[in-house]
Formats: C-alpha cells, sequence, structure tokens
C-alpha cells in the first residue's frame, strides 16, 4: 500500500518539474521548485515508513515488547524522518534566496517574464 | 487498518489538486494559497506516517513561512521602486562607505556629545549629510 504514496512523491515531482518548464513567470517557476521539494519531503518519509509502525518517540517500550523487537520493525526509521527534516529547514531557506533574486531581478526590469531577460538566458 | 489506508488515500488526492492547482491558477495568490494547502495536507500525512517532528516541522515552514515568503515577494515585485543604476549596488555601497567614514571621524565620547555645549559640532554633521546625499540623488525624496 506504500506504493501509492511512491507512485504519488513521483508524480508530484512531475508536476514540478513541468511547471518549472512550461511556465514563464518567475514565481510560478520556484513554484515548481516548492513542489518538488515537497515530493522530496513525501518520498523520504514514505520511506521510513514500515507496515503498522508508530512514531519513534519512546520512553519505554510498550507492554510485551523488547526494545530487540522495537528496533527490528515497530517504529518508523528515524534516520530518514532526520533527513526529512534537513530537507524542509534547507528548502525553506533555498526558496527565500530563490524568491530574493527574483524580486531584485523583477524590480530591476520591471517584469515577471523570464522570457524578456535577456541575460539570465542560458 | 484499513481506515488509516483510505485517510492515506485521501490526503494524497488532495496534495495531488493542490499541486494540479499551483500548476493551473493564472492567480499568482490563489496559487500561493495552493501551496499553503500542500504544506497543511503535508502535515497531515507525516501525522499518519508516524513522523510527528517532521509534521511539527511542516506546519510552521511549509503551511506559514513559505506562503508569506510568496506573498512578500509577489507584492514586492508589484511595488515600483526607483531604478538606480546597475541593480543599484554602486549607490548602496557608496552609502554604506560614506556612513562608514562619517561613524569613524565622529568621536562618540558621552561628555562631548551635549548639543548645546557644542552647536557648531552638530552644524557640521548636518552639512556633511548633505554633502554624502550628492553622491546619490533623490534616494531620500519619495
Amino acid at each position: 500500500m506504500i506504493t501509492v504514496n511512491y507512485l504519488a512523491a513521483a508524480a508530484l515531482m512531475c508536476l514540478g518539474m513541468y511547471t518549472v518548464l512550461s511556465r514563464r513567470n518567475l514565481i510560478k517557476i520556484v513554484m515548481g521548485l516548492s513542489l518538488m521539494e515537497s515530493s522530496t519531503y513525501l518520498l523520504l518519509v514514505s520511506l521510513a515508513y514500515r507496515g503498522g509502525s508508530t512514531a519513534p518517540v519512546l520512553l519505554d517500550p510498550p507492554n510485551g515488547v523488547t526494545m530487540q523487537q522495537l528496533a527490528s520493525g515497530n517504529v518508523a526509521d528515524p534516520v530518514l524522518q532526520n533527513f526529512c527534516l534537513t530537507a524542509i529547514v534547507i528548502g525553506v531557506a533555498a526558496t527565500a534566496v530563490f524568491l530574493a533574486a527574483v524580486v531584485r531581478l523583477a524590480q530591476h526590469r520591471r517584469s515577471l517574464d523570464s522570457d524578456t531577460d535577456r541575460e539570465v538566458r542560458g | 487498518m484499513a481506515g488509516l489506508w483510505a485517510l492515506d488515500c485521501l490526503v494524497l488526492a488532495g496534495i495531488l489538486a493542490c499541486g494540479v492547482l499551483v500548476v493551473r491558477l493564472k492567480n499568482l495568490n490563489g496559487a500561493t494559497m495552493a501551496l499553503s494547502g500542500i504544506g497543511t495536507l503535508m502535515t497531515l500525512m507525516f501525522v499518519l506516517l508516524g513522523a510527528p517532528d517532521d509534521a511539527h516541522a511542516e506546519v510552521v515552514v511549509g503551511a506559514i513561512t513559505l506562503p508569506v515568503l510568496f506573498l512578500l515577494a509577489i507584492g514586492k515585485t508589484r511595488t515600483d521602486v526607483r531604478d538606480v543604476g546597475d541593480l543599484g549596488e554602486v549607490a548602496t555601497g557608496l552609502t554604506i562607505a560614506v556612513f562608514a567614514v562619517l561613524s569613524m571621524r565622529h568621536d562618540w565620547a558621552p561628555d562631548e556629545a551635549d548639543p548645546v555645549a557644542q552647536p557648531d559640532r552638530y552644524q557640521d554633521r548636518g552639512q556633511e549629510g548633505q554633502s554624502q546625499n550628492r553622491d546619490c540623488p533623490d534616494r531620500r525624496r519619495p
């Protein structure tokens, strides 16, 4: 069943890439990059999930469960969740930098259209 | 367990619908709100998948901070600013340099800082302030 999450993450990544490639509004392009970041979060947390697992927040093992059994599959994988946390924090900083560049460019060129910005063409 | 997967599929459908809205909407503010909806639904998905710490970070960042950043950027691109040279970096650098020179020349001793005791000193600073305005004209005028 978790495959649905993987497929949704792939679809979200494709949506973001389509936005980046097809739209000419610079803010829309940054929104597409945000969509691609969101798909990464979804993929990482879905990878961390194991069937019937709970959150990896443990004071004591539940009744009748040893620590060994816990480590082998009753909680979600905290390592991948921490990757996701790092990606969230870096993602918002990167988006802020993109938006600052877009605002500066738009105030200078008086246009948000990437097609008229000859200087930023590849 | 079946209820959890039903909710999972529901939230995924909502996320994809919001993603399509982000792509299709012409209105930038509306697209920003759809992005905020993605953040909110992603929070719910993280709670379902057993990641409450990620849900906490995502509800702060994805549902609040990111839309605020986008709305600020949209607002700032619509304001009309005065164009000063090539991206304005030269004028800004000149202003910073003038302020640095002024603050180095100023003596910060507390007993001399009385405008009644030394009125001529403050007059001098006023003239210097006017002279540094000459470097970048009209920057302080509306």
